[in-house]
């Protein structure tokens, strides 16, 4: 039996003539334990993915199957990293965890609760800004948190919605090797969607790139079989490394430049943006506008 | 610079002017300047800096800024009153000069003394009286001692009737309470309790009102039209519904209640005028709540109540205490229009039996009250703020 399944999993938003397809027939088989990476470009879907993998949004035909047991709603069992936080800024980095721990082991004792909160916030080393609101945080530290409030639901499988999009490039590798540190202790699995190649090469084991929707769809799997730990300066030399980056580079491209001679997307009318010429006289503004009118090609 | 009392090792080198280097203060400015911010006083934030030496200059300027323009133009306000109060005038009344105006208000100030010091006055006389009651009480008492010692029933039966009679006689004394005309101090004080009550009954009927409107579409959708069409409706309009409803259906034990029923017709229409803006904005909080915190509390299987007190009152709290400060000042503004027709003795009724009165000394109280109401909206207001902001949080750190 497959830990994690998608089985033709279709998804489309709209009704009547707005309604547009965002996922068609997505299948994917995760086992327990691995990496995986999913790529694509912005606004092909991956949200909606990670959504339907957390249970907040249920498809419109096939399903999500996890350990055996079709997914029917959002379960602590699958910890969702959301891409823009969401934290609840009124209250503190320490108070946001909580609030999960809390909620989850309402029966265990404050001491035992208290410990998980902190565990799970030294495990991404924000044990420093416990009383800090997010609204005084970096971005950076804001996403630590949200992962810590995650981790501290003691998740099977981890969910991470682009969880470093929106972070600066040398926050970015920090978090990323956190993350791992964070995997090679629990053993997670991990889901991992992003829109950076090199982000997903260093971290996954197989790599699981979209076609740009509607209807998106997955493209060729490339399994990472690069072994861990990984080194950054290492890989740059890999050769293995090389091929699979020219590889999945190549497929999205492919997926951008067949997009853009389809034309999939209407182009939109621009209105006309000429300047009027204040200069001249009330008068001749008046003939111009009239005069436009009359040839709508000018 | 020879005010500024401070630890730092050399504050001779620092020329005069100059910004002090940071970690040298004594204290930091920063915080005070922060926490007037934060409670919408930050008129005072030069004031703190310049005591911190911190670009004093610039603080001067800013002071002299803040201080000197709206002075200005209050002076030049008050040319304009004078010059208005010469000219506008009936047969009988005249609009007042500032300085009349100022003498009116050292008269009220004057009364309210006055008043105060009958009060005790009388308060001294009936204690008085009820000293010597209580002499003879105890006296009774010693003769009642003796009367039971010498076993003379009779005795002891008036004796102890009279003793019971002089002690309530000298209750009696305490409990009088002088009744004069209400000092202008005493209308404020009724006309705040007055607001509080019609605005906490404005919160607690629409708060939850709003709640429901900003979690439901239906709900919203029903309650709409109720709200659009009574939410411009004068209170004007409203009083004479309120009348009836509070004569139907309160009726007062005899004789001085704290809560009477004009006091609360008049609190009655603050209510249904002031619900309006915390209703619409607790709806518009509730249910501009950011989904994101939504599908937090969906993945946390936070149950309905939890949901509401966890996740959506709290974002929704800013919008709630803005809703709440428009509907405290809408209040206020209502209440006067309200105390005048409902006879409640607030500053309204004040104003009015004051202009009844009609003469050009009364016209200056009357202008005394209108800045006396504008002050206490305006702290009002302030107190609004700064619950406000207390309760506010960055929204962009979501």
């Amino acid at each position: 039996m497959t830990y994690l399944e998608l089985s033709g999993v279709h998804k489309s938003y709209g009704s009547g003539n707005s309604r547009t397809e965002v996922l068609r027939d997505i299948s994917l088989k995760v086992e327990k334990g691995e990496f995986i990476a999913i790529l694509g470009y912005s606004g092909c879907g991956k949200t909606t993915l990670m959504s339907l993998l957390a249970g907040l949004v249920m498809p419109d035909a096939g399903g999500v199957i996890h350990k055996g047991r079709e997914v029917t709603g959002p379960s602590p069992e699958r910890g969702l990293v959301f891409q823009n936080y969401s934290l609840l800024p009124w209250l503190t980095v320490e108070q946001n965890v909580a609030l999960a721990v809390n909620h989850l082991y309402p029966g265990e004792p404050a001491r035992k609760r208290k410990a998980r909160v902190t565990d799970a916030l030294s495990m991404v080393n924000l044990s420093a800004a416990l009383h800090k609101k997010p609204g005084e945080l970096s971005g950076g530290m804001r996403q630590r948190t949200s992962v810590a409030r995650t981790l501290a639901m003691n998740p099977e499988i981890l969910l991470l919605d682009e969880p470093l999009s929106a972070l600066d490039a040398l926050t970015r590798s920090v978090i990323q090797d956190q993350i791992l540190e964070i995997r090679d202790r629990l053993r997670q699995t991990i889901i991992l969607v992003t829109n950076d190649v090199d982000e997903a090469l260093y971290m996954a084991d197989r790599i699981l790139p979209l076609s740009i929707g509607p209807g998106a769809t997955f493209g060729p799997e490339v399994i990472v079989d690069i072994p861990r730990p990984r080194s950054r300066s290492a890989l740059n030399q890999d050769e293995r490394f090389k091929s699979k980056r020219k590889q999945i580079i190549e497929y999205l491209l492919e997926q951008r430049s067949r997009t853009d001679t389809t034309g999939d997307t209407d182009p939109v009318e621009l209105p006309p943006a000429r300047p009027t010429d204040l200069s001249s006289s009330a008068r001749s503004i008046f003939k111009r506008f009239t005069s436009s009118r009359l040839s709508p090609n000018v | 610079m020879s005010t500024v009392s401070t630890p730092s090792p050399a504050p001779s080198t620092i020329p005069p002017g100059a910004k002090r280097p940071s970690g040298s203060p004594a204290w930091n400015a920063g915080h005070i300047t922060h926490a007037l911010d934060r409670i919408g006083l930050n008129y005072f934030s030069p004031l703190v800096r310049l005591a911190a030496w911190d670009e004093p200059g610039k603080q001067m300027l800013e002071i002299l800024r803040n201080t000197l323009l709206p002075i200005i133009a209050f002076a030049a306000f008050l040319a304009f009153w004078a010059v208005c109060a010469n000219r506008i005038h009936t047969d009988s009344m005249r609009i007042p000069t500032p300085a009349e105006t100022w003498q009116a208000w050292q008269g009220i100030v004057e009364f309210a003394r006055h008043e105060k010091q009958n009060a005790t006055a009388f308060h001294e006389r009936m204690e008085v009286l009820a000293a010597k009651q209580d002499a003879f009480a105890s006296q009774a008492a010693t003769e009642l001692a003796a009367a039971k010692a010498a076993g003379n029933a009779a005795q002891v039966e008036t004796l102890t009737a009279r003793m019971a009679s002089y002690r309530q006689h000298a209750t009696e004394f305490r409990k009088h309470v002088y009744v004069g005309p209400p000092t202008f101090f005493d209308q404020i004080r009724v006309s705040l309790f007055t607001v509080i009550i019609g605005f906490l009954a404005a919160t607690i009927i629409a708060v939850p009102l709003g709640i429901l409107c900003g979690l439901s579409k239906t709900f919203n959708t029903a309650m709409n039209p109720i709200i659009q069409i009574f939410k411009p409706v004068s209170p004007l309009a409203w009083l004479p519904i309120v009348f009836v409803a509070v004569t139907a259906l309160f009726n007062p034990p005899p004789g001085e209640t704290l809560i009477t029923r004009a006091l609360l017709i008049s609190a009655g229409t603050v209510t249904l005028c002031s619900l309006w803006p915390t209703l619409i904005n607790t709806s518009l909080g509730v249910a501009s709540i950011d989904p994101d915190h939504m599908n937090v509390a969906r993945v946390l299987k936070l149950n309905w109540l939890q949901r509401i007190f966890k996740v959506v009152l709290p974002s929704a709290l800013p919008l709630i205490f803005t809703g709440l400060r428009l509907s405290l000042g809408v209040g206020w503004m209502v209440l006067i229009a309200a105390d005048m027709l409902a006879q409640n003795p607030g500053l309204g009724k004040f104003v009015w039996d004051t202009f009844q009165n009609g003469s050009t000394a009364s016209m200056a109280q009357i202008v005394c009250a209108v800045f006396a109401i504008g002050l206490i909206g305006f702290a009002l207001d302030r107190i609004m703020l700064i619950l406000q902001r207390l309760v506010s949080f960055d929204e962009n750190a979501s």
